[in-house]
């Protein structure tokens, strides 16, 4: 068979092709929607501008395909194989990628809005400017988690999307937007989160340690219990977040906005806080030990025991602060 | 009213600014160097001191924009600290004008700091002697054009009219040494109805005409002294009149100037110039033409001429551009790749598929192509009918003029309604 054939076939009303030997066939821009190619082999073919919607590729071999421009919305691809497939602004709205290997394909610009990407490997994958709008990532179990080590991601929308206990160390989101999204439990260690909007993002519990959040937008999201060690948080705004027992040892927070963060019983041990603003943090029982915090604005802080004694705290602007004693500060 | 003075009234401006303090951070920044986030520290300094800094600090309106923008471009919320900042330059930019009227030594101080400093400013044209009587008329009539609050659409006109081409970058735009430029326009349009059909062409070539038409009114009445002194007045255009009543119906091919008081009707058959290899120009032909009406006062006081309602508020508040927004929109309802390569299209050539563009195509991020277009057009009108005829050229043209309407209808928030 042949690609005539094969679209010659499914034009007179064959839909079936399970396991079809179609490697290298060129069927740009072929009308094959709903077309049954389970376990079809169609390595390194040419389905550009294909149109491929609920199309039926479960466990199909897609590996180095070209699907630029293809329309694989709603196409069930649980399983498939899109090792260095060429995805570059093709449409998989709604697509079923369970548990596909999509190590090292190009996503760029591609439509994956409410995909089903759990259990993907997206390990080294290119996401540029690709859109997941409520997609999911979200983790089954610890052995089944999408995994998205060294994914490019810059500008990427992934606005809603859950990313529950997803793998992404290492990921580039520089720029991505972030919005709301649920990174629970999350592997984003040592990623670049550079100027990315994470505002209202749930990040709790997740990796954040050696995260480059330099200029990132954080307002309002919650990072309860994060281990954010020697994370780079310089200038990022942080207004109302929840930092509640977040882990911070050593991490960057110089001119960081974190008006009306709640860091209490946070460990914040030797992380540079210089002219950070705090005013009206909550940090009760939050832990200081040689924490630099020359220049910070602890106006109307709360500081309840917490643990100052050895901290670095010269020109730091007091008014208002209740004191770890209890007291109210006094000039 | 002095400097100081001025300065006083737009610090009590900025105070009382809902964004006083980005405002803060942006100015502190513009004279330290320094990005300063620290609320007190920021309000330590008196707003009046904070600006005689930034206006001391620098030396014209340029040398401020430069400062300004700069600072912008390094900040992630360019396009909230642009409005700022463009707020900032607006109300001290008639500060330096009211310096210039003050002394006639201007050019000559501003050309030796340039000189010093930088060769990145456009020096002052050897040619203006600031003892000649008309010299000091160009210069007080560029520290007006300077003073007015559409001063850069004022330096888009005059720009186009002199080379033929149409400048968007504010920066450059900034750069112009308006007195330079009016000095060259003089000569090259000798009679003020010279300059005024020129400036009517520029104006019926745009898209945004009624706006630009008001900022023509206002440029005319601007340059005045500069025929007054020279030339006669036009008893056709009534100079010495009173007011007029201007109807200008302009088509492509066509200017009408008729005084409705005088009973004088011109005509004038114009050309167009060839302006279509320049990208930047809005041509919006319609076979209906549009009038617009609107005083032409003739005194030489330099009182601005009554900008239509539309450009005094805006009456439609239009949504930031949001980047991940349009893209979803138009993901949403068209082939993103189809898309893509139609915004591509437009803003380079039209794309075949089986050349050999695609690695050209694939470092060109979708959401940039998009902004891009956006800042492209600047009506939606005009945007719908490039997308239309652009998709009509390109492979596939019923997947293609499918993106077009996505594009159209992901873009729509972002201008204004047409009437």
């Amino acid at each position: 068979m042949n690609a005539q054939q094969l679209c010659d076939r499914y034009a007179a009303g064959e839909t079936e092709f399970v396991a079809a030997p179609l490697g290298g066939f060129n069927l740009a821009g072929a009308d094959l929607i709903g077309i049954n190619l389970t376990r079809a082999d169609l390595h390194s073919a040419s389905l550009m501008f294909a149109y491929l919607s609920r199309a039926k590729l479960a466990k199909a071999n897609l590996s180095g395909a070209k699907l630029s421009g293809a329309n694989l919305n709603q196409a069930l691809l649980t399983g498939a194989n899109l090792h260095n497939a060429d995805l570059h602004g093709a449409s998989l709205q709604g697509a079923d990628l369970r548990s596909a290997n999509i190590t090292l394909a190009t996503l760029l610009d591609a439509n994956l809005i409410e995909a089903d990407l759990r259990g993907t490997n997206l390990s080294g994958a290119n996401l540029t400017g690709a859109c997941l709008r409520g997609a999911n990532l979200r983790e089954e179990k610890r052995t089944y988690s999408s995994s998205l080590t060294g994914a490019i991601l810059c500008n990427v929308d992934l606005q809603g999307a859950n990313l529950k206990g997803a793998d992404l160390p290492r990921a580039n989101m520089s720029g991505a937007n972030l919005r709301e999204v649920n990174f629970r439990n999350a592997d984003l260690s040592e990623a670049n989160l550079s100027g990315a909007d994470l505002s209202g993002a749930f990040l709790s519990e997740a990796n954040l340690s050696g995260v480059n959040f330099a200029g990132a937008l954080l307002t309002g999201a919650k990072m309860e219990r994060v281990l954010m060690t020697e994370a780079d948080l310089t200038k990022a705004d942080l207004a109302g977040a929840l930092l509640i027992d977040a882990r911070m040892a050593k991490t960057q927070l110089a001119a960081a906005n974190l008006t009306g963060v709640r860091l209490n019983r946070a460990d914040l041990s030797r992380a540079n806080l210089k002219n950070a603003n705090l005013t009206e943090a909550e940090m009760i029982e939050t832990y200081c030990a040689r924490t630099d915090m020359t220049g910070v604005n602890l106006t109307n802080a709360n500081l309840v025991r917490a643990e100052l004694s050895t901290a670095i705290l010269t020109w730091v602007e007091w008014r208002g602060a209740t004191m770890p004693d209890g007291s109210e500060y006094r000039d | 009213m002095s400097v100081q003075t001025s300065l006083g009234a737009i610090a009590q401006t900025f105070a009382q600014h809902n964004n006083a303090l980005r405002l803060r951070k942006l100015i502190f920044c513009a004279c330290t160097q320094r990005w300063e986030s620290d609320r007190t520290r920021l309000e330590q300094q008196p707003w009046p001191q904070l600006l005689q800094d930034l206006y001391y600090r620098y030396p014209n309106p340029e040398a401020l924009g430069d400062a300004i923008f700069g600072v912008v471009k390094q900040l992630n919320r360019q396009g909230e600290y642009s409005r700022l900042a463009q707020i900032i330059l607006d109300q001290l930019t008639p500060l330096y004008g009211e310096n210039a009227t003050e002394t006639t030594q201007f050019l000559t101080e501003q050309t030796q700091f340039f000189n010093e400093e930088t060769q990145f400013f456009a020096p002052t044209a050897p040619h203006l002697d600031p003892d000649d009587p008309d010299t000091t008329t160009i210069i007080t009539i560029a520290a007006n054009l300077n003073a007015m609050e559409q001063n850069l659409r004022m330096r888009k006109l005059l720009w186009c009219l002199r080379h033929n081409s149409w400048e968007n970058d504010p920066q450059a735009l900034l750069r112009i040494d308006l007195a330079t430029l009016i000095g060259d326009l003089q000569q090259e349009y000798p009679t003020r109805e010279d300059f005024k059909q020129a400036l009517g062409q520029v104006v019926g070539n745009l898209s945004r005409r009624r706006e630009y038409e008001a900022i023509a009114a206002s440029i005319l009445e601007i340059i005045n002294p500069l025929y007054h002194a020279m030339f006669s007045p036009d008893p056709n255009l009534g100079d010495a009149l009173p007011p007029v009543v201007m109807v200008m119906e302009q088509t492509p091919a066509a200017t009408t100037i008729q005084s409705l008081e005088t009973e004088v009707h011109l005509q004038t058959a114009i050309s167009p110039p060839d302006l279509s290899e320049f990208p930047a120009l809005d041509f919006l032909k319609s076979d209906n033409p549009t009038t617009t009406e609107y005083d032409l006062k003739t005194s030489t006081n330099f009182t601005p001429a009554q900008p239509p309602p539309a450009l005094q508020s805006p009456a439609v508040k239009l949504p930031d551009y949001d980047r991940y927004g349009v893209r979803l929109a138009v993901m949403k309802y068209a082939n993103p790749l189809r898309a893509k390569i139609l915004a591509f299209s437009i803003l380079n050539h039209n794309f075949t598929t089986d050349s050999h563009e695609w690695s050209s195509l694939r470092t060109q991020p979708f959401d940039d192509l998009l902004r891009l277009l956006h800042e492209e057009y600047s009506t939606w009108d005009h945007l719908v009918e490039k997308l239309t005829a652009t998709a009509a050229q390109l492979e596939a043209p019923a997947e293609s003029t499918q993106a077009a309407e996505a594009i159209a209808k992901a873009m729509k928030p972002y201008y204004i309604p047409s009437r």
